[in-house]
């Protein structure tokens, strides 16, 4: 028996329809707001708002949740007198994202302190792949489609094609009935309500570490194992470092805070952050501390090896204040 | 390169393909250079630096070759027959077994040697074995010889290289020498559908089960004592993720070959509806088991010098057969399980037939489905285990050493049918599986088990095209006819393979471990 061209018509053309109705629908549900993007969204949105409504030079802290946990603005303003807007959002935005969100915020005149946590370092366009998770694809497609659009080609392609058919028919069902948002009277750190107007955590104190959070933190495989040959996510600080020198805002670095174990007490550790400090030193950015100042107490910790308690994060940012006040001379 | 990959799918078959039938018909030897020298680059995509390796093992074989042919009928001939098979076992031995070896000498005086850094090139086992049946068969028979260029395509003929099917010479060279070597239109058809039920059955259902099995297994290798019904899910998913995964290999290195006119035997019949284990051994790696039955069982005198002696050579065949998947001594503890569950079966096959027992109804037909598949799945239990330590633990869970117990994970005892089962005795136990999802889970599993049992299997699909070397292909409800509907059908199916390109992690095949 011979096998027909219509055969092989037919196998191009259900593989041309399946593509077509796959991204027709996909395209069609962008920004179809999702629950689970709007802790992200809203959080943003927060921040930006805050931002935006200060007209003189403020301090931005940019960073992931390390730093939405673990810096308190509220008090760096009050030492420093600066306004200052802590920008800290979800780390899965990943470093392009939340540099770009520090883009929009600021203003000529401001200052940018850059606390990243190692992972971002490491996660920058070009190895997407790498570490683009179903959060950040979600995030993306709800709340930013613009940002999607104006990706290369070939990254939306890429993106679109690691979007779960479950998520797929969530967003379909969104954009035909929204369900919107149900406000939750329990207290819950993912809750960008809890999140005051200087863009600080609130609430997320000693006694209320959650019964989620692991028994033992986990470590940061980063630092405690070195940085890849060529780290994506510095092409994209380097980036934002001429776009902030182009603008005229200064930007400052320091370490993100992290859970102490015996695994950064190595000539690995140091090597890291050895050349994470010289990356720095080399776009001309201060980089302000050590990686070992930031190195805390396991009790000292909410929910992830990142996210300071509410009294601790009061507390590094008191022990902090002196790095930045040579950069904030008083006021006559 | 793996058959599953962009680069493969997009680049090198495409490619090889357009030059192959680029070339006209009547060069044949142009277009067996060209699929040789593919086939080299393609195994050299690995790792170039054992090319030499298997150029060297080529050249050598088919020297001996040359010298038995000369030599036929001389004294000399069987002692260049040793020298050939040693050859191939030496090298196969050093590579995949030295470490092995080293670790069962230092067992036995109690010492823990440091091992070598040796890395097993890819496909040893299978173009070790492939030649040596050749070395064989030509002390055999004495009007055997083939071409240098044939020969060596035989052997690196891409489709089986990495992984088989083990082939033999008589099936696939006259087919390079005789036949014209043209692509067309039905056999790139037929190809092209078996290199995609290959597809869809390795990166669909597979890798869908591989993610439970991967993850009960690894639980009990951190210590996890599993309960009664997440040892046996964990194990009957590994049973259906190996049997998906080499079927599918399978599968696509038949596609592959028939693509350019070649048809190579089946692997794979759906061996989980065996109703015996003699019967899953025809029906389970075909090509290996014909192999070691004609080239290892028959020498070692089979069957013919009585019942005691037919056991040692069950046993002798079935040790080396877990030896050459694996050089650990859980995949012999495998083999040799295999070995006692076939002499079993041998002894109930003569009693029934000294006492006459026919059994015709068919729900003995189904009870001996039912035992010989979960025969087949505690030995996968050895097969997928990490030591002993794990393969006992969890054979121990599956005894039910530990109760009868459920994760609470699958149903609460408060909750329907938690409520009927905790009636009968069953005890339930906080989860140590590791799976978030079983109700999702088990509707995977189960489902996979359904298409292993009850769905035709490939050949039996495409059977009107005659899709492999063997004509008689099982007969099976329904075949299809490749029209522009199963062209659709198969569009909508490739669609979800590049899907999971992108959103599943990537797996190699399990069989190039060995």
């Amino acid at each position: 028996m011979s096998v027909p061209l219509r055969f092989f018509a037919g196998l191009a053309a259900g593989l041309a329809l399946s593509f077509g109705a796959y991204f027709g629908l996909l395209f069609w549900q962008l920004g179809a707001p999702t629950p689970m993007s709007f802790w992200s969204y809203d959080l943003n949105t927060r921040k930006h708002a805050r931002a935006a409504a200060i007209t003189e030079p403020k301090l931005l802290i940019v960073g992931g949740s390390g730093a939405l946990f673990g810096i308190n603005a509220r008090l760096l303003e009050r030492e420093l007198g600066v306004p200052s807007v802590n920008l800290g959002t979800h780390a899965v935005l990943a470093t392009a994202y939340i540099l770009n969100l520090a883009r929009k915020s600021a203003r000529p005149g401001d200052t940018v302190l850059l606390v990243f946590e190692y992972e971002l370092f490491a996660n920058g366009d070009s190895n997407m792949n790498d570490w683009a998770d179903p959060q950040f694809i979600d995030f993306l497609m709800a709340r930013d489609p613009a940002y999607f659009r104006a990706m290369p080609m070939a990254t939306q392609f890429n993106l679109a094609m690691r979007l779960s058919l479950e998520r797929l028919k969530r967003g379909i069902k969104e954009k035909i009935h929204p369900t919107g948002m149900t406000v939750s009277t329990e207290y819950s750190p993912y809750d960008a309500k809890n999140v005051d107007e200087y863009g600080d955590m609130t609430g997320h104190s000693r006694g209320r570490i959650p019964a989620y959070a692991p028994r033992e933190l986990e470590t940061s495989g980063l630092l405690a194992d070195g940085l890849p040959e060529a780290p994506s996510g510095m092409i994209e600080i380097r980036d934002f470092v001429i776009w902030a020198t182009t603008n005229k805002v200064r930007v400052l670095a320091s370490f993100p805070n992290l859970c102490a174990k015996p695994a950064y007490d190595t000539a690995k550790a140091e090597q890291t952050a050895a050349k994470i400090t010289a990356f720095y030193t080399s776009c001309g950015v201060p980089v302000l501390g050590s990686y070992r100042d930031a190195l805390l107490p396991r009790g000292d910790f909410f929910d992830t090896c990142y996210h300071l308690t509410e009294e601790a994060a009061r507390e590094r940012t008191r022990r902090f204040v002196p790095l930045l006040k040579p950069y904030f001379p008083p006021r006559r | 390169m793996l058959f599953s990959t962009f680069q493969f799918i997009l680049g090198f078959l495409p490619l090889v393909l357009a030059v192959f039938c680029l070339i006209p018909a009547r060069w044949r030897s142009a277009r067996k250079i060209w699929l040789a020298l593919a086939s080299l680059f393609f195994y050299g995509y690995w790792k170039v630096e054992y090319v030499p390796l298997l150029l060297l093992s080529i050249g050598f074989n088919f020297t001996i070759a040359e010298w038995l042919t000369r030599w036929r009928g001389r004294p000399a001939a069987s002692r260049v027959l040793f020298v050939g098979v040693a050859a191939n076992l030496v090298l196969l031995g050093y590579y995949k077994y030295t470490n092995f070896l080293v670790g069962a000498f230092g067992l036995v005086v109690r010492h823990d040697f440091t091992r070598f850094d040796i890395i097993l090139p890819l496909a040893i086992s299978f173009f070790t074995f492939t030649q040596i049946g050749y070395l064989v068969d030509v002390s055999r028979d004495p009007k055997l010889h083939y071409k240098f260029l044939d020969y060596s395509l035989f052997v690196v003929f891409f489709p089986h290289l990495i992984a088989g099917p083990i082939v033999r010479h008589w099936e696939v060279i006259p087919q390079f020498a005789e036949r014209e070597l043209r692509a067309n239109r039905t056999d790139l058809g037929v190809g092209l559908t078996l290199f995609l039920i290959g597809l869809v059955k390795k990166m669909l259902l597979a890798d869908s089960a591989a993610v439970y099995a991967n993850l009960i297994y690894g639980s009990a290798a951190h210590g996890a004592h599993l309960d009664w019904f997440g040892a046996w899910f964990g194990t009957l998913a590994y049973a259906l993720q190996i049997y998906f995964d080499f079927s599918g290999y399978s599968d696509m290195a038949i596609g592959l070959a028939r693509m350019f006119s070649i048809k190579f035997p089946f692997n794979f019949d759906s061996p989980y509806r065996a109703v015996n284990i003699a019967e899953f051994w025809r029906r389970w790696h075909v090509t290996l088991t014909r192999f070691l039955r004609e080239y290892v069982y028959f020498p070692l005198g089979g069957n013919r010098k009585g019942a005691s002696r037919q056991v040692a050579n069950v046993m002798v065949t079935f040790f080396l057969s877990g030896l050459w998947h694996g050089a650990g001594w859980t995949f012999v503890v495998w083999g040799l399980l295999h070995g006692a569950y076939l002499v079993i079966a041998h002894q109930w096959g003569r009693l029934r037939k000294r006492r006459e027992w026919l059994f015709p109804h068919w729900s003995y037909r189904g009870a001996c489905v039912l035992l010989t598949f979960i025969a087949v799945m505690v030995s996968w239990v050895y097969f997928r285990s990490p030591s002993f330590t794990v393969a006992n633990d969890v054979l121990a869970s599956m005894f039910g050493s530990h109760g009868i117990t459920l994760s609470d994970a699958v149903t609460r005892p408060q909750r329907q049918p938690g409520v009927m089962l905790a009636a009968m005795g069953v005890k339930f136990v906080a989860d140590q599986t590791g799976v978030e999802h079983f109700s999702e889970a088990m509707r995977i599993v189960f489902g996979l088990l359904a298409l292993a049992w009850f769905f035709p299997n490939s050949q039996q699909l495409l059977r009107r095209y005659d899709p492999i070397f063997e004509q008689d292909i099982r007969p099976a409800r329904w075949a299809m006819t490749l029209d522009w509907r199963w062209g659709m059908a198969f569009g909508l199916l490739c669609f979800f393979v590049v899907r999971s390109h992108y959103t599943a992690a990537p797996s190699p095949f399990l069989y190039f471990n060995f």
